[in-house]
């Protein structure tokens, strides 16, 4: 076992840096300098702050604030360190775990993988669950509009009268059976031919043209109005934005500290943005001025 | 906070103090000699080069990087803090200039009470803002006013977050133990970036690099490694007419005009940065900017974004790669001179993403 190193120190006043000589103790550490003063590290005074990595140089600092710093550039220090001293140098990196380490953050890798599925799968929509269930209607209503201008702002939206009445005519029957709702519930047609319907939150429904186009019925356009009630009244799409929320501050923990400045690209889209998008993936070319006037079959509301 | 001036602590007349006799008794067996340093500098035209260098690998990044994943998931987010600091040590005590590497000494203690004040005082406020413009405001003009309210609260805290940040890890940061810091004052660059940002956005952008300029000065020189300041001497009418260029060609050359741009940039800022007598000088060019953009690109998509830590390792490797320091260093009469910062601005920094980075 080797008992002498070389190393320089730092004063942690100075730049300057001078050359030592470090023996192993029992105790500590001797260190004499170029000049032929001694002095003497007690194991339990240094800590290590450096050398944990292959080609690291070995740092160690005495004392707080600007202490002082012995640096040895022969890693195989830290080795003898703890055979000379292993109870009182336990606190040192020891380069023979080094293997272990690998097979730590193999399993670390596992961990993480099985923890994010986990929340992924199980966490987050708990967590999104409850607090959906306290979030004020009034801000669902405020969350529902910003919704409805992105994805259907005036100039997209059908404006026939009659059709709007028969609209109103269905919900108001369909919702005439629930007790005491808190939703005002607002049904709008999107000219877009799309065969779809989706809840907002907060009693906003959006009907795509496609959907009364191959609806048959007003018993059949009641149905899907119903169940688009269902997910109003169970507050799914909060649920979902709040999910969505949720597992982009996941992706965050997952990506590091860069991920809040990665590309937009990078970014898990919300429940809107993905509608949205495949809107426009599955949108058919249509004429200007396309056909507004599409009711549910032949039909008559009632 | 400012430390006494430079007495020994432990070891020698050479530190400018009265040599402290040694605890135990001297060494009983003779020690090795001395063996020769080895040369750090090198000689050439422009006198003496010094490079920096960067020892770290994306591997070793890439096994922090997990267990930092692992402990911040199974923790529910607080690990978040010592992940943090993991990686900014890493990258530090990877890093040589003259033989010797750089410290970090910032905890993730520290981190974790700048966050939460962060929240306290900033986040909180303007997240209520938000809350009463967006769902209890039912009069358009006053949501409009809250709104500039917003807006300008913003306005402010960004560059505050932006000196906190550097006020915070430059104090945190040591090369031969001696400490970087900050003392630029924070309504200086407040008053800086607020007249930059108005000026840049009533002249279409055209004060830009006059701006950007102007900030990246003033951060450089308000910078100090122990009791000795950077300097910077760049001006933003010399990167004005690239600029124009740059607009100019922006889209006939499908933006890759930009990387020219941006190296130039680099290439300016560095160049008119010195310290004491040496000048920084990098080397960097449009060109290899960009094949480094995009091989990063393509590791990132090839590893479906697992190989970001060999992209960060990269693009440290970059910069280095074309930085020297050039010129007579004396380094002999610098001093520890460190001063307290909180880690509050760089926790807010890290809200806004207004944060810096090398290069």
């Amino acid at each position: 076992m080797r008992t002498h190193w070389e190393g320089h120190c730092l004063d942690g006043r100075t730049v300057a840096r001078q050359r030592v000589v470090i023996r192993m103790m029992r105790q500590g550490l001797q260190v004499t300098t170029e000049n032929g003063v001694s002095f003497f590290w007690r194991y339990r005074d240094i800590r290590q702050t450096q050398g944990s990595y292959a080609g690291e140089q070995v740092r160690l600092e005495k004392g707080q604030e600007t202490p002082e710093v012995l640096l040895i550039s022969d890693t195989a220090f830290l080795s003898d360190v703890r055979r000379m001293a292993s109870e009182l140098t336990s606190h040192f990196h020891n380069p023979a775990r080094r293997g272990t380490r690998a097979a730590l953050t193999l399993l670390a890798a596992a961990g993480a993988v099985s923890a994010s599925a986990a929340l992924y799968l199980w966490g987050t929509p708990a967590t999104a669950s409850v607090v959906a269930s306290r979030v004020p209607v009034s801000w669902e209503e405020r969350l529902g509009q910003a919704v409805v201008e992105q994805l259907a702002p005036p100039r997209k939206r059908c404006a026939d009268p009659a059709r709007a009445r028969m609209l109103e005519e269905i919900t108001k029957t369909s919702t005439a059976p629930l007790p005491n709702t808190p939703y005002t519930f607002r049904v709008m047609v999107v000219n877009d031919p799309i065969v779809n319907a989706l809840a907002a939150p907060g009693g906003y429904i959006l009907v795509f043209r496609g959907l009364l186009d191959r609806t048959r019925s007003p018993e059949e356009l009641a149905g899907v109005l119903a169940h688009e009630f269902q997910h109003v009244l169970k507050r799914h799409a909060t649920r979902a934005l709040l999910q969505n929320v949720s597992s982009g501050l996941l992706v965050a923990a997952l990506m590091g500290e860069r991920a809040a400045s990665w590309p937009s690209a990078w970014r898990v889209p919300g429940p809107w943005e993905r509608c949205t998008t495949a809107v426009r993936t599955r949108r058919r070319q249509t004429p200007r001025g396309c056909d507004c006037s599409s009711r549910p079959g032949s039909i008559r509301p009632g | 906070m400012q430390l006494p001036g430079p007495t020994c602590k432990s070891c020698g007349t050479a530190l400018g103090g009265r040599a402290r006799p040694a605890a135990p008794p001297r060494p009983q067996a003779p020690p090795p000699p001395f063996s020769q340093p080895r040369p750090s500098v090198t000689e050439t035209d422009q006198g003496e080069v010094r490079q920096f260098f960067f020892h770290g690998s994306g591997g070793s990044l890439f096994g922090i990087h997990i267990v930092n994943v692992f402990l911040t998931v199974v923790t529910l987010g607080i690990y978040y803090f010592w992940a943090k600091v993991r990686v900014r040590k890493y990258f530090l005590s990877e890093s040589e200039f003259e033989g010797d590497r750089f410290g970090y000494h910032g905890t993730a203690m520290e981190l974790l009470i700048g966050f939460l004040k962060a929240v306290l005082v900033f986040g909180a406020p303007l997240v209520l803002l938000g809350i009463i413009r967006e769902f209890l405001v039912r009069i358009p003009a006053l949501r409009v006013v809250l709104g500039l309210v917003t807006y300008a609260a913003v306005l402010v805290l960004i560059p505050f977050a932006i000196v906190g940040a550097r006020r915070y890890r430059l104090s945190r940061t040591s090369w031969r133990e001696i400490r970087f810091s900050f003392r630029g004052r924070a309504l200086d660059f407040i008053k800086l970036f607020v007249v930059g940002s108005f000026l840049s956005g009533i002249t279409l952008a055209l004060y830009y690099p006059f701006f950007e300029t102007r900030r990246h000065g003033f951060l450089v020189a308000h910078s100090y490694f122990g009791n000795q300041k950077f300097d910077f001497d760049g001006r933003g009418r010399d990167l004005f007419g690239s600029f124009l260029v740059v607009i100019l060609l922006f889209l006939p050359t499908l933006g890759l005009i930009w990387f020219w741009y941006q190296a130039k940039k680099q290439r300016y800022f560095w160049e008119h940065t010195s310290f004491v007598s040496a000048r920084f000088r990098s080397t960097m060019t449009g060109r290899r900017l960009f094949l480094l953009t995009l091989g990063n690109l393509l590791l990132l998509v090839a590893t479906l974004g697992l190989g970001f830590p060999w992209i960060m390792v990269r693009n440290v490797r970059f910069v280095f790669r074309y930085l020297t320091l050039e010129g007579p260093l004396h380094l002999s009469g610098i001093q520890q001179e460190a001063q307290a910062a909180t880690a509050t601005g760089e926790a807010l920094a890290g809200f806004l993403d207004a944060g810096f980075d090398l290069g």
